[in-house]
């Protein structure tokens, strides 16, 4: 059964990698939320489906499957997807579920995993905010790009014969031909309805100065650049997960988990992301000194740490990110032989983008008391449509 | 007997607006911002619908370099102008989180229905 899930993944991942190949062939691919967010924000809220192989090399690897109940009823019924509906469902699309096989070092059953994770703080969920809608309207270089396209196509309206001016300025406006690949008479209407106008000049100037200029191309900088710096915002996430025994459906594990991240350098135009990721868990395991199963074993662990995620110049996608964080772990419970009842630890995350949606993170985790080092590598493909998957398969 | 005054024919009123906003029109005169009545005028409606997201959209009426009717939208649905005449130009420009179309029913140049993707919404149609 182990080895037919591991086929399934395995075909999934290269159909997936299928699809990125084939994206690369478009011209002008379509940055979406989903390919442009941190690999650490996608791992703390899903906005579609992620498939995660954790702990490769450790001895409790786990497959897991990660959604959103919206996700799937917009599946069924596209209809949800329009904005009427869509912004009504915001609570459904905080919500994430998770379920997952546990597999020992020899990819055996080792039991079942499920948990369920609700955004209680959720700013960064540009498509339904009427802040960020406002931000982009009235930013000063889109107001430009407006006036412009008002301007131009007044002074269409007033031409004898306007369709062929109507033609090549829709190309313009499209990205389909730069500014210096208009014809003379284009050019030189545009250059003289941006003059003519206190809101264009600038526009204007930049477009004598820079001949190669694309008005697509300017128009999604501009939001692009608007839109990073909002998912800069607060998340604050809660959730519990459980995992059961391998040979009885019941609980050997409880986790009550909280995390929160936010950018640190909003509003800034470096290049690269610095992001706060605060965790907080409180696990509940079977005691092992008991002869019978229970949940008494108490440990509360506490992990602040800072994400840095280096992105490229002009998708802003980001390719490598490094995570440093601490971590403090407090047993409530009897104590097992030469265990201590505080423990810290210094982990390092190192996490590396090999395609459009897959990230493979590595984790290193140092125990200063002991000197002991520990080490795991993870495989997250986040996908955002169910459908597309199925269709390849 | 006294010859009737001849009634001055009343002015047919200008389109209703659901939003108006000020912007630097080109030339104006005192007539220029009424949608005059004409045989072959037609009601022309531009219809908005944002997926995936929210969207925010202005479409302007232009005729011969003139503003003729501005109406804005916050949500998916339709703009009406009931004075269009071929030749007349619709601006729209917006923003959308999602996705956005549009869709004109009568024959434009360029042609209608028109995909665009999150960001911002610069278009434009000649009424054929």
């Amino acid at each position: 059964m182990i080895g037919r899930i591991s086929g399934i993944v395995i075909v999934l991942l290269l159909c997936l990698s299928v699809q990125v190949v084939a994206q690369k062939k478009m011209p002008n691919p379509a940055l979406t939320a989903d390919s442009l967010a941190t690999g650490n924000y996608k791992d703390v809220l899903n906005s579609f489906f992620q498939l995660a192989f954790d702990r490769l090399t450790g001895p409790d690897k786990e497959l897991k499957f990660t959604g959103t109940p919206f996700a799937v009823m917009a599946k069924l019924d596209t209809a949800l997807l329009v904005d009427t509906l869509y912004t009504k469902f915001r609570t459904l699309r905080n919500i994430n579920y998770a379920f997952g096989l546990k597999l020992d070092t020899s990819f055996k059953f080792n039991g079942f995993t499920a948990g369920i994770k609700y955004a209680l703080i959720n700013k960064r969920d540009e498509t339904v905010s009427r802040a960020f809608l406002n931000m982009v309207r009235n930013n000063a270089k889109a107001k430009q790009l407006f006036a412009l396209n008002d301007l131009i196509l007044a002074k269409i309206s007033a031409m004898s014969n306007p369709v062929p001016f109507m033609l090549e300025y829709t190309n313009f406006r499209k990205g389909e031909k730069n500014f210096n690949a208009l014809s003379q008479s284009l050019r030189d209407t545009i250059l003289a309805v941006a003059a003519t106008n206190d809101a264009t000049k600038e526009l204007g100037e930049t477009l004598m100065r820079n001949s190669d200029f694309n008005l697509a191309e300017s128009a999604d900088s501009i939001y692009q650049d608007l839109r990073t710096n909002f998912n800069q915002n607060l998340l604050w996430t809660v959730g519990v997960t459980d995992t059961t025994y391998k040979n009885q459906l019941a609980f050997s594990n409880i986790v009550f988990h909280t995390e929160l991240i936010k950018g640190l350098n909003k509003f800034n135009e470096t290049k690269n992301d610095l992001e706060l990721n605060i965790r907080s868990a409180l696990q509940l395991t079977d005691d092992t000194l008991q002869l019978k199963r229970d949940l008494k074993r108490a440990v509360f662990s506490f992990e602040p740490g800072v994400n840095v995620a280096f992105k490229t110049r002009y998708t802003k996608k980001s390719y490598l990110e490094l995570k440093f964080s601490g971590g403090y772990y407090h047993n409530f419970s009897t104590l097992y032989a030469n265990e201590n009842r505080d423990q810290v630890f210094v982990n390092g995350t190192v996490r590396i983008r090999i395609m459009n949606d897959i990230w493979v993170p590595f984790e290193v985790k140092y125990d200063p008391q002991h000197g002991n080092w520990f080490g795991f590598i993870n495989v997250r493909a986040n996908f955002k449509a169910l459908g597309a998957v199925a269709k390849q398969l | 007997m006294a010859k009737s005054a001849k009634k001055a024919k009343p002015r047919p009123k200008p389109a209703a607006k659901t939003k108006t906003e000020t912007t630097k029109p080109q030339v104006l005169t005192a007539n220029s911002l009424v949608a005059e009545e004409a045989p072959h005028s037609q009601q022309v409606d531009v219809t908005f619908t944002f997926t995936s997201g929210i969207g925010q959209a202005t479409a302007v009426l232009f005729r011969k370099g003139v503003l003729i009717n501005m109406q804005s939208i916050s949500s998916s649905g339709v703009i009406r102008f009931s004075e269009v005449q071929s030749g007349d130009v619709i601006s729209v420009n917006g923003v959308c989180t999602g996705t956005a179309a549009i869709a004109i029913n009568t024959p434009t140049t360029p042609v209608s229905p028109e995909q665009f993707n999150k960001g911002l919404i610069i278009a434009g149609y000649l009424i054929n």
